[in-house]
């Protein structure tokens, strides 16, 4: 009899099999039904030409779907692949004990795949090495094991960093920033790399460990929001994504935020198309460098400011501290460009061709009328629109204002819009802008100019 | 549509029941398809948050089971009234004088 956290591997063994051996019989017994009810109902019409439903007969249809045999014939042959997986991992963890790995019975039976116990010593000894090294020297040595990390599977760096203390593990992330002549010794590549490797692979009790022990793992904050403490939001709602929950925070990143509106606008889908929720409590969202997938892998923990997120925030219906799939969204991309400073200001054309790999281009408003942004927006195009500094006084005496207003709305000055339609049947013609403040940005969420007023305070315009 | 003969209803009145029988045994197959795995599904086999995710999945699936077996036994029922029906009907046929 072999056991092993609580799991009798011979019996689970027994019970995989069964499983994997029921979608079979269930499909081979729905056809045989389906077959004799099929007969059955040839038989009463031959017998008496009487339609089987005249006759109370026409269960066949019924009978062909019945869900019971059908869920099992779906649905048990890949339950019975995962047991499978998980008793692989389990075997291996197991073995794994007499090199004084201990896991618990929810780490080992995970769905992780099982572990090569020569690769995963061998990459445990080079980090143990590394980090107990002191200063600048650790943080090279530990430069030299990242290839050694990346090349594990997702088992080996769930046992890995199980097998690590906590010690150890802020010693691995004070590595990661370790510096010489004020120069970072583990470069911003090999931080990124090292950070999806981690959290898209670790299982959810290990991740915890990380997301606690190695903040430099997160996208770094800039020098005016340094020293925010990140909470952890709810779940994102990825399906749910609308533009509402689009609301920006105190960063300057406007030009993506307006990016993503302008995507959603042309496809409400977008969001599920390019973010995914784990398991393990993480969030992978794919963007694109030179036209290439890069996926970003982040934990769903934001900086806050008191109780409130930071940055971008959600549904104001559900207060600040929502989820919010927006303000993951801004992580991950900042974790990209190498931190949260790194992705203030910028224009729509660099937001959407980081969102979606296509080309965009920018151009000056005056050189599309409202007849060719409305021919874009009907293609299916998305758009942003970029504000004008504005400014009053003259020579010595002007300054900057941060915002105009224009009839009716607010103009923020310096600021990326989306552009949400053109009505062109107006008189006259208007367009209609969304402001990525959202709804309590203390001015109008949405604007509406004519083709004079835009170009007055518009100077830029990004196709995507 | 011409009337069957009493000889041809008796027989389709066969093979119905011989349907019935056959679509009784697959009722029970059906119902006790799963047999083998919730015979090991419990804490002698394994234990934890998966296992009684698993055991929730698993014991939703032997109802689908019971409820199809039902629906066969059901049907089977049917059918033997049928073909009662149809021994009945060829009864009633005319005989050759």
């Amino acid at each position: 009899m072999t056991s092993y956290c609580g799991f009798h591997l011979e019996k689970v063994q027994q019970l995989q099999r069964a499983l994997a051996a029921s979608p079979g019989a269930a499909s081979s017994l729905a056809a045989d039904i389906r077959n004799a009810a099929q007969r059955a109902e040839w038989i009463s019409v031959s017998a008496t030409g009487v339609s089987p439903h005249q006759l109370g007969l026409d269960r066949s249809d019924a009978v062909s779907t019945l869900p019971g045999l059908t869920a099992v014939a779906q649905q048990a042959g890949d339950t019975a692949a995962e047991v499978q997986r998980r008793l692989d991992h389990l075997r291996s963890c197991r073995s794994l004990v007499a090199h004084g790995f201990t896991f618990t019975a929810e780490e080992a039976f995970q769905d992780l795949p099982a572990i090569d116990t020569a690769r995963l010593l061998a990459a445990k000894a080079s980090l143990v090495d590394a980090l107990a090294e002191d200063g600048p020297a650790r943080a090279f040595a530990v430069l030299g094991v990242l290839d050694q990390v990346h090349g594990l599977n997702a088992g080996e760096t769930d046992a890995l960093v199980g097998s690590l203390s906590d010690d150890q593990l802020k010693a691995w992330d004070d590595a990661l920033h370790g510096q010489v002549l004020g120069m970072p010794i583990v470069p911003e590549a090999a931080r990124l790399q090292l950070a999806n490797d981690l959290f898209s692979r670790l299982g959810e009790e290990q991740r915890i460990r990380i997301t606690a022990s190695m903040p430099t793992l997160q996208p770094p904050l800039d020098d005016d929001h340094r020293g925010h403490p990140l909470g952890m939001l709810p779940p994102a709602d990825i399906d749910g994504a609308k533009l509402e929950d689009i609301n920006q925070g105190e960063l300057g990143d406007c030009w993506f935020l307006a990016s993503i509106a302008a995507e959603m606008r042309v496809d409400p889908a977008f969001v599920r198309k390019h973010m995914v929720a784990n398991d393990n409590g993480t969030y992978t969202v794919t963007f694109y460098r030179d036209g290439k997938p890069v996926q970003v892998t982040v934990d769903g923990s934001v900086p806050r400011d008191g109780t409130s997120a930071e940055f971008a925030h959600g549904d104001p219906g559900w207060g600040s501290d929502g989820p919010s799939w927006i303000a993951v969204y801004e992580k991950a991309f900042a974790q990209l460009k190498g931190g949260y400073g790194d992705i203030e200001g910028g224009f729509g054309d660099q937001g959407m061709e980081a969102l979606t790999g296509r080309n965009a281009d920018r151009h000056d408003s005056d050189d599309l009328s409202f007849a060719d942004i409305a021919h874009h927006l009907d293609e299916g195009t998305p758009m942003t629109a970029g504000s004008k500094q504005h400014t009053t006084g003259h020579l010595w005496w002007s300054h900057d204002e941060e915002k105009v207003e224009v009839g009716d709305d607010t103009v923020v000055s310096l600021h990326e819009y989306t552009v949400v339609d053109v009505d062109l049947g107006a008189h006259p013609p208007t367009v209609r802008l969304r402001n990525p403040w959202g709804s309590n940005g203390g001015v109008d969420e949405f604007i509406t100019m004519t083709e004079d007023e835009f170009h007055d305070h518009f100077n830029e315009l990004s196709v995507g | 549509m011409s009337e069957p003969s009493a000889a041809l209803l008796r027989a389709y009145a066969e093979e119905l029941r011989e349907l019935a029988r056959a679509q009784a045994d697959r009722a029970a197959t059906c119902a006790t398809l799963l047999d083998g795995v919730t015979r090991l599904d419990d804490d002698h086999t394994w234990q934890g948050t998966y296992p009684d995710e698993a055991h929730a999945t698993i014991h939703g699936w032997v109802r689908g089971l019971a409820a199809a077996a039902r629906s066969c036994h059901d049907q089977a029922a049917s059918w033997r009234a049928r073909a009662a029906d149809l021994d009945r009907q060829a009864d009633a046929l005319p005989k050759p004088t």
